[in-house]
């Protein structure tokens, strides 16, 4: 492909080269911004949290091996742990949301940044095939990160049953979308 | 295997655990191989979800922010400030087009989140009131108020009080963790009456993200301030609040 892999850039941004740590940035704001912005629903929180990874790219050497898979996927893990921490220090200061951004733009993106298009189209409509509870119980465990108990109290679930529910979801989730072509995973 | 370790894996993904309860997680974590082998499961069955989010546009200036924020290296404070005098200017619109009761939807909210915060600060809030009284009787000056103001969108926070010293009334903010401005962007300082903004200081906050500023209050006429607000402004000159307000707090 000509390009520079992702472990190859990190690599250069654990001998602290800026240039690197941005193309980084620029390939994957798109995502995280957007990953975020699904958890958190409000771009000051988003742009925070795309903050802080970057800052732990940065800051932490070796936070990243290939032994913790997926550059990607690792990326977005962290992206995600970052997100519910925040969703979390909210939710404890009880402070609502007050405006949710209603002016989304959605653009064209630029050939060095990481697209979803078509990845979004096929797991949607696999979502599609989830029943309505099955769908709250992927939101609540992985977009809201919720116990295992509060996901048994507001599904009306006995505690042990949580766990099952989630991964019978997710298997179904998972086996209709590569069915549908989707490609990663 | 500690069958109740393994039950505490969801929570452990989801990041639920306390420090210690981690901890002890993570131990077991290395000794159990089906723990192990289910967190990639976890890992596995999870990695498509994030492309499920739409495609969102970041804001503008965000990476500049950030990339400056990140490469930022350990620079010396210096708060600058761009006090100005103050122009009261009463919004014609919003006065004739609410009820003398209700108060600007600008900030009704904010003012709610703030307080909301400020419940949770007022154990901090009173150590510093007491640390303020203490400096200021030196001064022979008398704090009538201070106010905590925080943010509900990042850890920008500050503190603001009314100050009077040889017959005059000074408001007295200090923040911290202010995000950077761009460009003429600054941050301006509200002194709210009712429906009523009053401008009352302008600050562009150092590298550090550290702003102040002291503005004399000498508004004509007898004033009974509601509440005092930083907004984000996209030029010095807003005569109203343009931007959006971070931080605000009844007075």
């Amino acid at each position: 492909m000509g390009r520079i892999s992702d472990n190859e850039l990190y690599q250069l941004v654990q001998e602290e080269n800026k240039e690197a740590l941005e193309q980084l940035y620029d390939r994957y704001e798109k995502l995280l911004f957007s990953f975020s912005y699904k958890i958190l629903k409000q771009k000051e929180l988003s742009e925070e949290a795309v903050q802080d990874v970057f800052m732990k790219l940065w800051r932490k050497k070796g936070i990243y091996a290939e032994h913790k898979g997926k550059f990607s996927s690792w990326l977005l893990t962290v992206t995600r742990n970052v997100c519910i921490d925040l969703l979390r220090k909210q939710t404890k200061n009880q402070v609502e949301l007050l405006e949710k951004d209603m002016d989304i733009e959605r653009t064209e993106s630029l050939e060095e940044t990481v697209t979803w298009n078509e990845e979004r189209k096929v797991l949607k409509q696999a979502v599609g095939q989830l029943t309505t509870e099955q769908q709250e119980i992927v939101d609540l465990f992985y977009f809201k990160g919720y116990s295992q108990a509060d996901i048994a109290d507001k599904q009306k679930l006995p505690l042990g049953t949580v766990k099952g529910r989630i991964r019978l979801a997710l298997k179904h989730l998972k086996n209709t979308y590569i069915k549908g072509g989707g490609k990663r995973g | 295997m500690d069958k109740k370790m393994c039950d505490q894996l969801l929570d452990y993904y989801n990041g639920i655990l306390s420090d210690e309860e981690k901890a002890a997680f993570e131990a077991h974590l290395k000794d159990c191989p089906s723990c192990q082998e289910e967190l990639a499961e976890w890992e596995e069955l999870t990695s498509d979800l994030p492309y499920l989010s739409d495609e969102i546009e970041p804001p503008n200036g965000m990476k500049q922010r950030i990339l400056t924020n990140v490469f930022e290296d350990e620079k010396s404070v210096e708060t600058e400030e761009t006090n100005r005098s103050a122009t009261s200017i009463t919004d014609i619109d919003s006065v004739r087009n609410e009820t003398p009761r209700k108060k600007s939807g600008w900030l009704t909210g904010l003012l709610a989140a703030g307080l909301l915060l400020s419940l949770g600060m007022n154990a901090y809030l009173f150590a510093e009131n007491e640390k303020n009284e203490q400096v200021i009787e030196e001064q022979m000056s008398k704090t009538y108020k201070s106010v905590q103001l925080a943010s509900e969108q990042s850890d920008s926070a500050g503190i603001a009080s009314m100050v009077q010293k040889d017959e005059k009334m000074n408001l007295v903010v200090q923040t911290h963790n202010m995000t950077q401005v761009q460009g003429k962007e600054v941050y301006q300082v509200w002194l709210i009456e009712g429906d009523k903004k009053y401008r009352a200081g302008t600050f562009i906050p150092d590298e550090k993200g550290n702003g102040a500023v002291v503005f004399t209050v000498n508004f004509p006429g007898e004033h009974k301030w509601d509440a005092v607000a930083i907004s984000h402004e996209p030029t010095p000159d807003s005569k109203q609040p343009k931007g959006t307000i971070v931080m605000a707090s009844n007075l």
